[in-house]
């Protein structure tokens, strides 16, 4: 409404239209979800729903509402004016973000229930210890994965459209994702360390087991992943100088920040020991000094050592930003000039986000040990077990690439199959 | 010489710190505590070469654009496969911890007392080490066999472990804060928590 320009018009359509083919198999799949977990589980799914039964109530007739307002949203793209258009729109977002919430309660709930759950009003198995923290991350998070799925599509429409115009509208729909995506990843490390802190509180064991226990090399993992999407936000900087004449003169000191990104990162994943968990003996012929990290290095064991990490990397990822903000100051954005790493880097950082939920998702869930709903109601059914890593990485993976092969199923259906709107 | 005048800086840079690690950082004295076992130093090399081959690729010739909607799909779906693939294979060279073993016929309290300490479920290990094994947010019970007679005035060993699981704020050791949880009770049968102090009596 602002600039009046043409391409912010089409980036919004055209993503609306990803949304929208989205949005019928996220239904779906949600809808498969719960009929899997109640053959199963069925004591399990009883005690939710009936402790849950309004949310979950409210939840049915929130999708149908938001169903509703996607499908106004869009058939009404332009016969009504710019601000009923808009305020569509935030009412889309707003009916979604409280249907996230009341799905944050279930999960919560089931990690952190308040004392004497039985009991218990509803609005306190809602505002569970852990709910607000899980609220705060899923919220940013949700802001980082769009801007990346933007990115996704856009690098996909870019290596596959054969004309240069669009091309270069699509290399600028990219950068526009991206900058979202990283500009709130940089506060995710805040959300995450807020969230950890409310499950120290409920109860340290859990933390224990997290950080120190079974699933302390998912952590591990957490962090290379997490180092990987800020080298790669970095390197998208770097590699969109070459589109602004005279940019490149900027490339130099970025290579100071892939150093810094690298060191951080270094820090940050440095373990205590190269043990898989507390209990595990040293291996045969090997002294305990071989896997633990030496006394003058102990600091890099700390968690100081690796907050002040992240916070540089966080902090030089901004400075990428500001170094290409200098650089469109002093030259002209040609877009679509651009070499085609970036459109693979574009593709890099969702693939990556996606593991990461992945995994992360995991260890929320492995969190509990062998309790449904966390010391109220015991998981006892044959399915039980701590999976691995390595079994972890790899169910990860395969949703990873379920997901991706989806999502370009669902780009090529709305744009390659017929003609494109909004072009 | 121009791909080598390319590649030298990255190539040396790496072999540099690569030096530092394997060479340099063991001359160090030993009074230091810089010592890094090999397993450290291959981590660390693993992030240097990552960083070394990372430059290179900053140096490397532009990508040429995939001519062709099929070859462009195919070499997007080769990338997802890559990057997930590469991502899969990290998960599975970290330690793994062993699977929990079928439990089998237990042959005396003291072992069934033993299996719930290390239980996850039940969580004593990880705020408890023994023998250096454990968490270390709450007190070593490696000796606590010996201690628990001692800890407090007109108690026996047994009296004091049972209070400490059924009712730890009766008794705080110094040093270490309240976070041992209070409903023992309602999570263990009778039967457990005897095996249990069983055990810890053991422990000397």
């Amino acid at each position: 409404m602002r600039t009046k320009e043409n391409r912010y018009e089409r980036l919004a359509k055209e993503t609306m239209k990803v949304v929208a083919i989205a949005y019928a198999f996220t239904a779906l799949l949600g809808g498969m979800f719960a009929f899997i977990l109640m053959g199963p589980y069925q004591q399990f799914t009883n005690y939710l729903f009936t402790r849950f039964y309004s949310v979950f109530s409210l939840y049915g007739v929130l999708l149908l509402v938001e169903s509703a307002l996607m499908y106004t949203y869009w058939y009404t793209w332009d016969s009504l004016s710019k601000g009923w258009h808009i305020g569509l729109g935030v009412a889309l977002n707003l009916v979604g973000t409280v249907a996230m919430l009341l799905m944050n309660a279930v999960g919560s709930f089931m990690l952190t229930p308040p004392g004497s759950p039985e009991t218990a009003s509803l609005w306190a198995l809602i505002n569970n210890p852990s709910w607000t923290g899980l609220n705060l991350h899923r919220f940013i998070a949700n802001i980082t994965f769009g801007g990346f799925m933007v990115a996704l599509f856009a690098a996909f429409m870019f290596l596959t459209s054969s004309k240069a115009e669009d091309r270069a509208f699509y290399d600028w729909m990219g950068f526009t994702g991206n900058f979202i995506g990283v500009a709130t990843l940089m506060l995710l490390p805040v959300a995450g360390y807020i969230y950890a802190k409310e499950l120290f509180l409920y109860d340290a064991s859990i933390s224990t087991l997290l950080m120190a226990d079974k699933l302390s090399w998912f952590f591990e993992l957490q962090g290379v992943l997490v180092g990987l999407l800020f080298l790669g936000a970095s390197f998208y900087m770097w590699l969109g100088t070459q589109r602004i004449e005279r940019g490149a003169r900027f490339q130099l000191h970025m290579k100071s920040i892939f150093i810094i990104v690298f060191v951080g990162t270094a820090i940050w994943i440095t373990p205590q020991n190269f043990l898989a968990d507390l209990t595990s003996p040293t291996p045969a012929g090997v002294a305990m000094e071989e896997l633990a990290i030496p006394e003058g290095a102990a600091f890099l064991g700390l968690m100081m050592a690796k907050a002040l990490a992240v916070t540089t990397i966080i902090l030089v990822t901004f400075l990428a930003y500001l170094l290409y903000r200098r650089a469109i100051a002093t030259g002209r954005v040609v877009w679509g000039h651009i070499d085609a790493k970036a459109q693979y880097v574009l593709i890099f950082l969702p693939t990556i986000a996606i593991f990461t939920m992945g995994l992360m998702g995991a260890i929320r869930e492995l969190a509990r040990s062998d309790w449904h709903i966390y010391q109220v109601l015991p998981d006892t059914t044959p399915y039980w077990f701590m999976p691995t890593l390595a079994h972890t990485s790899l169910m990860s993976g395969v949703v990873t690439l379920i997901y991706l092969g989806l999502m370009t199923f669902i780009f090529w259906l709305g744009f390659k199959v017929g003609p494109a709107r909004g072009s | 010489m121009a791909p080598i005048r390319l590649v030298k800086g990255p190539l040396l840079s790496t072999l540099a710190i690569l030096i530092l690690i394997w060479v340099l950082l063991p001359l160090l004295p030993e009074g230091w505590g810089w010592g890094f076992g090999v397993r450290f130093k291959f981590f660390f090399s693993i992030i240097v070469i990552s960083g070394g081959l990372f430059f290179l690729l900053l140096k490397a010739p532009s990508l040429p654009r995939v001519k062709g909607q099929g070859k462009a799909l195919a070499a997007i779906f080769l990338f997802y496969l890559s990057v997930t693939g590469v991502l899969v294979v990290l998960g599975g060279i970290f330690p793994q911890f062993e699977l929990p073993g079928v439990e089998g016929e237990m042959s005396s309290a003291m072992e069934q007392g033993r299996t719930l300490f290390s239980d996850p479920a039940v969580g004593c290990y990880l705020c408890h080490a023994i023998a250096g094994s454990g968490g270390t947010r709450g007190p070593d019970l490696s000796r606590i066999g010996e201690v628990a007679s001692n800890r407090k005035a007109g108690m026996t060993a047994e009296d004091y472990l049972r209070e400490s699981i059924l009712v730890p704020r009766a008794y705080l050791v110094p040093g270490y804060p309240a976070l041992m949880p209070e409903n023992l009770a309602d999570r263990l049968t009778p039967e457990q928590i005897d095996n249990l102090i069983e055990f810890l009596r053991s422990l000397r």
